[in-house]
């Protein structure tokens, strides 16, 4: 039992730690391993004998285990990139086993932390500053265990009521003296009905916090395809969810589609826990011809379709989506355009609105031939696949049959939804999805496509892009929205290579079921953005210029007035605001405002709104002398009073405007 | 700038890990730490299970710290402090709680609070502990352990908490608490903190409890040789008072008659009025052996460690002093000079030590200000001991000029230098009996060495 204020964690009691582990085997799938390991954490329970390692030697052992560590990291990020910290996460009670079971058999059953940081190794301790003092590993790794167990994600249910278990264990063995049971218990009862209760509406929180947030970071999450790697849906649970942003504009000049054209980005060849990788996708500059504006692909075919594009381009370079066949581009000033022979083109140019000329001919794919990855299947699907190849017969059939006996076993037995709701371990959703629930998204269908192609011998390629089938009335042209990313196969039968599609064609319809009500505002305001940035695109230009252009204009316009009109203008005197009863009296009497103008000068301007008389007064005030009151009197009434100065007053009023003004230039 | 933000971020940081270390026991930190790495994994609930493990820690962190909340009892607290203590020698001193509250306390863990002024950004800068070169380039680079250093050192010790089984209404209950000081100086107690966790022992309740106290916390002292100067004794104007003090009081030697011209207040009155004729009190000049004792504050970029050890060379010399009957200037410069007198009779050996405890380093001044308040000494005393944080061309200098003038010195190098730069014309070259050299953080080594 531990003490309040107890310094340090003491160890853990007897199974806990071997139940831990026992949870992390089932959850991760490396029961058999958990079974050896938790035999061993729980054999120095029954037995006495014990060996003596010393602190220098428990640093080596650190170390070897925090270099395993770092390559086991290294291996993992570089072959399954962000989503192997799940996969490291699963594997870290093996990477720090190590470091514990020498612990636990050591003849002082703690650790000092120096071992663990390098950093520490160094430092000078005493007895008043715990920085260095020996610590028991078991709850630590107890508490490894379980968080590393989560990343199975399986059984969800079950898993709850192990890691109450194990908790409520803990809590129980680590209780302060004082606790009273019943209290504690009345306690722990409310923790775990509320932990559970919490666990639920996290998981809903994340729901509502998806479908609300998506649409407002869609623009700012969006990022152009990666052609050496593309992350799957598969394994995502609930329902998918893509937004309605218009991400492709196609003209087709006055053609109609009679089916969706597919547009590709990218195209794979390694499957892997939900990742397809390309890592033979090397890229070729591509000279322009044509006077520049032209950029040859492939060599020009009969039958050949035209094109215009305009494509969303978030980036500097970015992969362009283009029909399958495509034999040139044209009418575009891209700094560069480069072309893999596996398909995909990468185009250097301005982020914003971009428009090309696009001739192809899907009939005539001319990507680089099959080779050995075309063909490559992971090995924990080989033996289902196998099974399932054998089962529909498809080694006795000719190519082209074996193509389509696939195409109609997806059509007869597979439904389409965007729903997940089953959690599995980790690369089981393919062979659920294959074997048992037989509905999923078109990731599901065109990775099981690939992979049961491959596995009749035929070479297969997983392509990413878009499927075009909306057409704009407003545009008048055909648009893709972001719900309209497709995944497909490329299947190479008969010396060619032929586009094989076994998602089912109610897609396109389920995926526009959840359109949103404002969806048609959406889609105006979309187009006017878009005509705005490309009013002008004679070429493949982003129109982001030309609006810094037309923003220019009213700058312009105000840099004009205020630098060359206005300081002109006020230099003729013509429209000076001064205040307005001194242009009264400029226009009523020149000499009087003469006479004004001196005195501004000599005591500072009139308030905005200030009157003669207040202002005079002011000045008086400030124990200026101006002595102008009767003059002043005689100005209002020459100025206001509809009959006028007598002529006499009149000349008066000239007179001592003419001596003041006399007087104070002397 | 980046050091500015990084300090201000740090301060941050500090307080909000000290609020954690004080609040969470050591269970409880465990179920934080995996309530955060839970809820980190947890964040896309599609990907792993996580997030259940982080809602069930989470509410029973919150379950505790609710119930937590329901200690609310009132005590009141005594401290029983010795007189001194010494830098790096553990010392105890008692607490006296008494309950106030109707209920019987069980284990309540008592933790005593020093008071720490908040660090300023060049004392961040400056700080250089010795464990400064054994931490790693990006501790070094970053600084954050510094600070930490810093606060530390600020704070000045660090006190073990205790714990009380059982405390009923009214009972008084005596408890020790182990100390460890870390500087010298003024250690403030501000309150002492009482402390019960929930009935899960994650997270504690604190009551403070006000109660402010001070320890003087004195030098560390060495077994120093005696040091004896060939200096002669000097004429003292004055005598004795004006040794350490100003006025015109002179040391009385006897009584003679009256000669015309003689002071009115030098007449004695009572042999006057017993004899019926004037008579005089008779002065005389007196001589005696007086030393000075000069410390060197200029720090000067070095880590504060040297300046700690030569203070406290400058204490093992004061205590080890055996000419009684002599006197000992101390003299240092602290942003303006400072002489204190001490022996026969005048300021004991405890005022010496107390102002060595509180003498502190100078970072802004100039090593010639306490060149002039050397020359200016150089009439009363017999002879200087210096204590040097450096052995540089300036203190050579000092030390050159004093021996032209025939002043017999004793020179005392604290350094952190494995061997002392060799400059031409060493002053003390001629003289090594009078020169030593003291390698910071490995003192007792170094007088062995010196004394072999």
């Amino acid at each position: 039992m531990n003490q309040p204020g107890n310094k340090y964690l003491c160890a853990t009691q007897r199974g806990m730690n071997g139940l831990a582990l026992l949870l992390w085997g089932w959850q991760s799938g490396f029961i058999f391993y958990a079974c050896i390991m938790a035999i061993l954490v729980e054999l120095p329970g029954f037995i006495s004998w014990r060996i003596h390692i010393r602190d220098s030697e428990f640093n080596h052992i650190s170390d070897i285990s925090s270099i395993i560590f770092f390559l086991v990291v290294v291996y993992v990020f570089m072959t399954r990139s962000y989503q192997g910290i799940f996969t490291i996460l699963s594997l870290l009670p093996f990477l720090l086993y190590l470091i514990f079971i020498s612990q636990k058999y050591s003849t002082d059953e703690m650790i000092k932390p120096s071992a663990l940081f390098i950093s520490m190794r160094r430092l000078e301790t005493n007895e008043f500053e715990d920085i260095n003092t020996g610590i028991d590993l078991s709850y630590p790794y107890l508490f490894l265990c379980i968080i590393s167990a989560s990343a199975g994600n399986k059984q969800p249910v079950l898993f709850y009521l192990f890691i109450v278990l194990i908790i409520v264990w803990t809590l129980w063995s680590l209780r302060p003296k004082y606790a009273r049971p019943f209290i504690w218990f009345v306690l722990i009862v409310i923790a775990g009905s509320g932990g559970y209760a919490g666990q639920v509406g996290i998981q809903k929180l994340q729901t509502i916090a998806e479908s609300t947030f998506l649409q407002w970071f869609d623009h700012f999450m969006w990022r152009s395809r990666d052609p050496k790697r593309a992350s799957t849906a598969i394994g995502t649970l609930g329902k998918l969810k893509l937004s309605d942003r218009i991400l492709v504009r196609i003209n087709l000049h006055n053609r109609r589609l009679t089916e969706p054209l597919l547009l590709r980005e990218s195209s794979y060849l390694s499957y892997s826990y939900g990742i397809w990788t390309n890592f033979q996708n090397t890229f070729y500059v591509i000279d322009p011809s044509a006077g520049g504006k032209q950029y040859i692909l492939n060599p020009a075919t009969d039958n050949s379709d035209s094109f215009t594009i305009s494509f969303y381009l978030d980036d500097e370079i970015a992969i362009i989506p283009a029909p399958l066949g495509t034999t040139s581009i044209a009418n575009i000033k891209a700094s560069e355009i480069q072309y893999s022979p596996y398909g995909p083109i990468s185009m250097e140019l301005n982020p914003g609105w971009v428009r090309y000329d696009v001739i192809a001919n899907n009939q005539v794919i001319n990507d680089a031939p099959p080779d050995n990855d075309d063909l490559d299947i992971p090995e924990i699907y080989r033996k289902e696949l196998d099974g399932l190849v054998t089962r529909l017969g498809l080694h006795a059939l000719g190519q082209e049959e074996k193509i389509q006996a696939v195409k109609r076993y997806f059509a007869n037995n597979f439904t389409y939804s965007l729903t997940q709701k089953e959690r599995y371990p980790r690369g089981k959703y393919l062979t659920k999805f294959l074997f048992e629930t037989k509905k999923g998204h078109c990731e599901y269908f065109a990775t099981a496509t690939t992979l049961l192609l491959r596995a009749a011998g035929i070479p297969a390629r997983y392509i990413v892009g878009y499927s075009v089938h909306e057409y704009s009335q407003l545009e008048n042209q055909y648009i893709a929205r972001a719900r309209d990313a497709h995944s497909w196969v490329l299947a190479y039968a008969n010396d060619r290579w032929q586009v094989v599609d076994t998602t089912p064609a109610i897609w396109a319809t389920l995926e526009s079921e959840d359109i949103s009500i404002i969806e048609p505002l959406v889609d105006i305001w979309s187009w006017i953005a878009y005509r705005v940035a490309t009013w002008d695109m004679t070429s493949s230009e982003s129109g982001k210029t030309n609006v810094l252009i037309w923003l220019l204009v009213p700058v312009l316009l105000l840099y004009l007035w205020k630098g060359f009109i206005k300081p002109r203008m006020d230099a003729s005197g013509n429209n000076k605001p001064v205040a307005g009863i001194t242009d009264d009296c400029r226009i009523s009497h020149p000499g009087f405002y003469k006479l004004m103008r001196e005195l501004e000068k000599r005591y500072g301007e009139r308030k905005t709104g200030e009157t003669l008389m207040m202002w005079i007064t002011r000045l008086e005030k400030n124990r200026h002398k101006i002595g102008i009151n009767n003059l002043l009197k005689l100005f209002y009434q020459y100025r206001y009073d509809p009959e006028g100065l007598q002529p006499d007053e009149e000349s008066e009023l000239n007179s001592q405007t003419d001596s003041l003004l006399t007087k104070m230039n002397t | 700038m980046i050091k500015k933000i990084l300090f201000h971020n740090f301060l941050i940081v500090y307080r909000v890990s000290n609020w954690i270390r004080k609040h969470f026991t050591h269970t409880g930190l465990l179920f934080l730490s995996a309530a955060v790495t839970a809820a980190v994994f947890g964040i896309d609930t599609r990907q792993t299970l996580s997030f259940q493990i982080f809602s069930l820690l989470f509410c029973i962190l919150v379950i505790s710290f609710i119930s937590a909340l329901a200690f609310r009892n009132k005590f009141r607290i005594t401290r029983i402090l010795p007189a001194y203590g010494t830098v790096g020698e553990k010392l105890q001193y008692k607490i006296i709680v008494t309950s106030q509250s109707e209920n019987i306390n069980e284990y309540i863990t008592f933790m005593d609070e020093l008071v720490s002024d908040k660090p300023l950004f060049e004392e961040y800068l400056n700080i250089r502990d010795k464990q400064e070169s054994k931490r790693n380039i990006f501790d070094r680079l970053i600084g954050y352990p510094r600070m930490v250093s810093l606060i530390q050192q600020k704070r000045g010790a660090f006190i073990k908490p205790v714990e009380i089984e059982k405390i009923r209404k009214g009972e008084n209950v005596e408890k020790k608490i182990e100390l460890m000081p870390i500087r010298r100086g003024y250690l403030r107690f501000h309150h002492i903190l009482a402390a019960k966790t929930d009935p899960f022992g994650l997270f504690r309740k604190l009551i403070r409890v006000n109660q402010n106290d001070t320890l003087l916390i004195l030098p560390r002292c060495y077994d120093f040789p005696d040091i004896k100067l060939p200096g002669k004794r000097k004429y003292q104007h004055g005598g004795m008072s004006l040794a350490s003090s100003v006025g015109d009081s002179e040391e009385f030697f006897s009584l003679r008659d009256y000669r015309p011209g003689d002071p009115m207040r030098s007449i004695h009155w009572r042999s006057y009025a017993k004899k019926g004729e004037p008579v005089v009190k008779e002065f005389q000049d007196e001589y005696f052996t007086r030393m000075s004792m000069v410390l060197d504050t200029f720090i000067e970029n070095k880590p504060a460690y040297i300046f700690e050890d030569a203070v406290s060379i400058a204490a093992s010399i004061l205590l080890g002093n055996k000419q009684q009957d002599a006197l000992l200037d101390i003299l240092f410069i602290n942003n303006k000079s400072y002489q204190f007198t001490t022996g026969r009779g005048l300021a004991g050996i405890e005022s010496a030590m107390e102002i060595l405890a509180c003498v502190d380093t100078t970072f802004k001044g100039n090593f010639n200000e306490l060149g002039k308040m050397v020359l200016n000494h150089i009439n009363e005393t017999s002879g200087f001991i210096f204590v040097f944080l450096d052995w540089d061309k300036k203190r050579q200098k000092l030390i050159h000029e004093l021996r032209l003038l025939k002043m017999p010195v004793y020179v005392v190098v604290v350094t952190g230098q494995k061997d002392l730069p060799h400059l031409p014309d060493d002053p003390m070259q001629d003289n090594p009996d009078y020169f030593m050299v003291i390698q910071a953080g490995e003192i007792e080594q170094s007088l062995h060495r010196n004394m072999h």
